[in-house]
């Protein structure tokens, strides 16, 4: 059987390159039948256009993140305002609550790779006593809340447009996942990178529902396996990645900026409100049920 | 009846004609509006380190906005760029086939786009999708834009592909 | 159902059937699209479709498009381009040509720091064109240097094209935006040696006003150099808004709008009709030019979708040839994919299956993918499918496509002579960023 994944971001991002990539293979050999899978990129289809070809069936599996189709099903997005493992994820019940939700859109979720390491900024200048006032930094929505609760202006720009606007100015930092700068090449623009991290990020694989129920199975199980345990693979290779981005930061000549201990304190509960609050604007229920196993399981804010 | 029955129908052209010259109008004010927000935008930011939100999204929405409010306009002037080479070779009769022919073929692409885009917008109108930008807009609206561009597209083409006598008045809103 | 090489042979030759039957550009593209949209993927694939078209029609960095076109209009109507003309001659009056060279500074100017080679095309074909026209310079040549200008965008910092490739190759950006430096020098001069080569055979081509052939009086010199003032609020609102980082690139573009605006205030020529009838005009223009790039933008995501683009490279890269010809296919290749597909679109492709090539054959990052730069960019003037020529010929009303067309070929010669010179001439390239 040939199965086409459709990714959102192009192989030199480590996630597709270091984490999708291999478990591709990995999916290959753990399936008894034969499974084959190719890749797909944003040349095919832009990112925020993603989900409904896939939920129609034109690709057979999404490999995303959440905030990318938060317009049609926020559930996704929902979970990088956690604060657990992948095994958390499962134990709270929130995996298979997420899993049920997508079904109703026609999709099946497959994994969550977990990069625990979560979001950043990287700067111009250091940080002072004030934070981020008066800067301005740019990010999608989802980082909104927490640019302002730093008392920063946000500002939306492409992530192309990044690296220009930090050279010249236009903007003072970019928030980003804490992976991602070498290879976009923002420290030949910006000196600083902000520690601790907030949130984390996860990258969704999901599967069009008739291609999931058109499988045996052996097959759905063998992939439920495989995929159960590349969980765990993935968020270590993360683990690395961000260890390596970091040195390599470092090696570049960009020093690491500290918030005060009382707005650190503060960034994790301003991170998690934010990013549900914008998730209950689309699915108000479903969020509200999350809060809730969130809690309970003690992975929330 | 046949005077009546004729009657009705330069009417309806002219209603047409009239619709089109208020989408081009109306595009034309976007093209305006894009510009002043951009200024207000540049000033708040670099003034009062107070960038909107909204500046860059609403800019984009306007260029898509303006587009399909004035192509309509564009394909009545017959104004779409073409390679002509061919038609310049050919011989006058012939030529007016051939261009005939292909104004039928826009047509039949430009509905077909339009309904399309029908479905579309009906779809996410039911689904209420809104756009993913930082304010979001209900994502029908916007596609509502492309529905009315292309259609009239094509319901031009049309008249330019029968003729003479379904024209409008040539350069009508220049 | 076709896939692969055929599909993309399939698709390209369909396209320029459709165009060459004269219907217009963006018809000939829904043809071949939503055919190959039933074929490929069925009617599951009309969303994707509809998404195509929202994505393109609402991306930022389009709006610079509108925004030039604008200028462009509002210069024309009133008059600065008049005065602009009027000024050089004055002050370098006895150099024949020197239209044509102020036309290249102007392009390669304001595509440079806008980025939109297309904007600029459009602007200056509303604008510059018509004067150079009417005064007797040859359309051709005229055309050519706009176009030829407007290219050299990429080339030069800032450049978006250039990110891109910095960020799927890994070679530095700031070294490769350094590295473009002397190669976008020596293209300028490429085409400023090209255009008084044609003088010096035909002076015909270059006409000199009876009044520009005596020398001005101190007093005209410094008339001229006051008259000049207003036009240059305009450049250094774009130029400096963009260095000093108070815009982007794209809101640029308003600001040169706003400095438009002042300009014909100075020249006592603004007015509510005339700039009701600029933003009129400028709507239709831009609206030409984006229809085209909405209906073209499914071509390339089929492309990609059919694995045909993605076929075609690993059959070229798997090739057992030499190094030098090696280099010419894989400058091939997307010199001429790049005339129907889009140039991100295209790298995102390319640039990951041609990384491990470069290492087995040692060529210099730098210097590769800066001609791998050149490529990409001249795909946008090479006839007969190249946004920048439609861009120009939406802008210039009373001319014909065809005229493009043929004022486009002797500068992508000169742009492949270029490329040429700086293949055998690596130090061209590599030597300033070597300094970094
Ligand atoms: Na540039
Ligand atoms: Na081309």
């Amino acid at each position: 059987q040939d199965l086409k994944v459709l990714s959102s971001w192009d192989q030199s991002y480590a996630a597709v390159g270091e984490v999708l990539m291999p478990f591709m293979e990995y999916l290959e050999e753990e399936t008894t039948a034969d499974v084959k899978l190719s890749r797909f990129g944003p040349e095919t289809i832009p990112p925020f256009e993603q989900f409904n070809p896939v939920s129609q069936g034109l690709f057979d599996l999404l490999y995303t993140n959440g905030g990318y189709h938060y317009n049609d099903i926020a559930v996704g997005m929902s979970l990088d305002a956690l604060s657990g493992s992948a095994e958390e994820l499962h134990a709270s019940g929130i995996w298979d609550f997420a899993d049920r939700q997508y079904q109703e859109m026609g999709l099946k979720l497959i994994a969550v790779f977990y990069d625990r390491n979560g979001f950043h900024m990287v700067l111009k200048e250091p940080l002072g006593d004030d934070a981020l006032a008066g800067r301005r930094i740019r990010g999608t929505p989802l980082y909104h809340p927490v640019i302002e609760e730093l008392g920063g202006s946000p500002a939306v720009l492409p992530a192309q447009e990044i690296y220009p606007a930090l050279e010249r100015g236009v903007v003072d930092g970019a928030g980003w996942p804490a992976v991602g700068a070498v290879n976009y090449r923002w420290f030949e623009v910006a000196g600083y990178f902000v520690r601790p991290t907030f949130g984390q990020v996860s990258h969704m694989l999901l599967m069009n529902l008739e291609t999931w129920n058109g499988l045996d199975e052996t097959t759905q199980s063998e992939i439920e396996t495989a995929a159960r345990h590349y969980e765990t693979v993935s968020s270590g290779i993360f683990d690395e990645l961000a260890a390596k981005e970091e040195a390599t930061l470092v090696a570049e000549g960009m020093e690491a900026t500290y918030f005060q201990e009382d707005i650190a304190a503060n960034l994790k509960s301003a991170w998690f409100e934010g990013v549900l609050d914008l998730s209950a604007t689309i699915n108000p229920e479903a969020i509200a049920e999350i809060r809730d196993m969130a809690a309970q399981a003690n992975i929330g804010g | 009846m046949k005077n009546f029955l004729r009657r009705v129908f330069r009417a309806l052209l002219s209603g047409h004609d009239a619709l089109v010259s208020a989408g081009f109008w109306l595009g034309s004010l976007a093209l305006m509006s894009i510009v002043v927000i951009f200024a207000y935008e540049v000033v708040m930011r670099y003034f009062f380190d107070a960038p909107t939100k909204w500046a860059s999204d609403f800019v984009s929405f306007l260029l898509l906005i303006s587009v399909f409010l004035v192509i309509p306009h564009v394909t009545r002037l017959e104004g779409n760029v073409s390679v002509s080479i061919l038609l310049d070779l050919l011989g006058e009769r012939s030529s007016e086939v051939l261009r005939r022919l292909g104004f039928a073929v826009g047509a039949a692409v430009c509905l077909w786009v339009g309904y399309i885009f029908w479905q579309e917008t009906h779809r996410l109108f039911l689904r209420g999708t809104v756009t993913l930008t930082t304010v979001p807009v209900p994502k029908w609206t916007l596609y509502a834009f492309i529905l009315f561009g292309m259609l009239n597209s094509g319901v031009y083409f049309l008249r330019q592909a029968l003729g003479d006598r379904f024209h409008g008045v040539k350069g009508a809103g220049k | 159902m076709i896939e692969g090489i055929p599909a993309v042979l399939a698709g390209v030759g369909l396209l320029l059937l459709a165009m060459f039957s004269g219907m217009p550009v963006f018809v000939a593209f829904l043809v071949v699209n939503l055919g190959a949209t039933v074929l490929l993927l069925g009617p599951a694939g009309f969303g994707m479709f509809s998404g195509s078209f929202f994505e393109t029609a609402t991306s930022s960095s389009l709006v610079t498009i509108p925004l030039f076109i604008l200028m462009g209009e509002l210069l024309f109507r009133s008059r600065a381009v008049e005065v602009l003309f009027q000024s050089i001659d004055t002050l370098v009056g006895r150099v024949r040509g020197r239209q044509y060279i102020l036309s290249i500074v102007l392009a390669t100017v304001f595509s440079t720091l806008s980025g939109a080679a297309m904007g600029v095309a459009a602007m200056l074909g509303r604008s510059l064109l018509p004067g150079m026209i009417s005064r007797g310079y040859d359309a051709r040549l005229s055309i050519g240097t706009i176009l030829a200008g407007a290219s050299l965008a990429p080339l030069i910092p800032p450049s978006v094209l250039v990110i891109i490739i910095g960020t799927l190759s890994g070679v530095s950006i700031a070294g490769l935006l350094i590295a473009g430096i002397v190669p976008g020098l020596m293209f300028a001069s490429l085409f400023a040696a090209y255009v008084f080569f044609r003088i010096w055979r035909n002076p015909e081509l270059a006409p000199m006003t009876e009044d520009a052939t005596r020398r001005s009086s101190a007093r005209e010199v410094v008339l001229a150099l006051l008259k000049l003032l207003p036009f240059s609020i305009i450049i250094l609102l774009v130029m400096g808004l963009i260095l000093m980082g108070v815009a982007t690139p794209t809101e640029a573009g308003a600001m040169g709008v706003l400095g438009a605006l002042i300009t014909a205030a100075i020249y006592r020529n603004l007015s509510v009709r005339m700039v009701a009838e600029s933003l009129g005009a400028s709507a239709q223009v831009s609206a030409m030019i984006l229809i085209v790039m909405a209906s073209s933008k499914l071509f390339s995501q089929l492309l990609a979708f059919s694995g045909g683009a993605t076929a075609l490279t690993e059959w070229i890269v798997a090739l057992e040839v030499s190094s030098w010809t090696m280099l010419i296919l894989l400058m091939v290749l997307p010199f001429v994919l790049c005339m129907f597909v889009d140039q991100i679109a295209l790298m995102l492709i390319v640039i990951p299956i041609y990384l491990p090539i470069i290492e087995t054959f040692h060529y210099d990052p730098i210097w590769f993918w800066l001609l791998f730069l050149v490529n990409i960019t001249v795909g946008g003037m090479t006839p007969p499918f190249g946004y920048t020529l439609f861009a120009l010929k939406s802008a210039w009303s009373e001319g014909s496509l065809s005229t493009v067309f043929r004022a486009a070929w002797p500068f992508v010669a000169l742009f492949v002579l270029g490329m040429v010179l700086l293949a055998l001439m690596p130090g061209l390239t590599t030597f300033l960023p070597s300094l970094i």
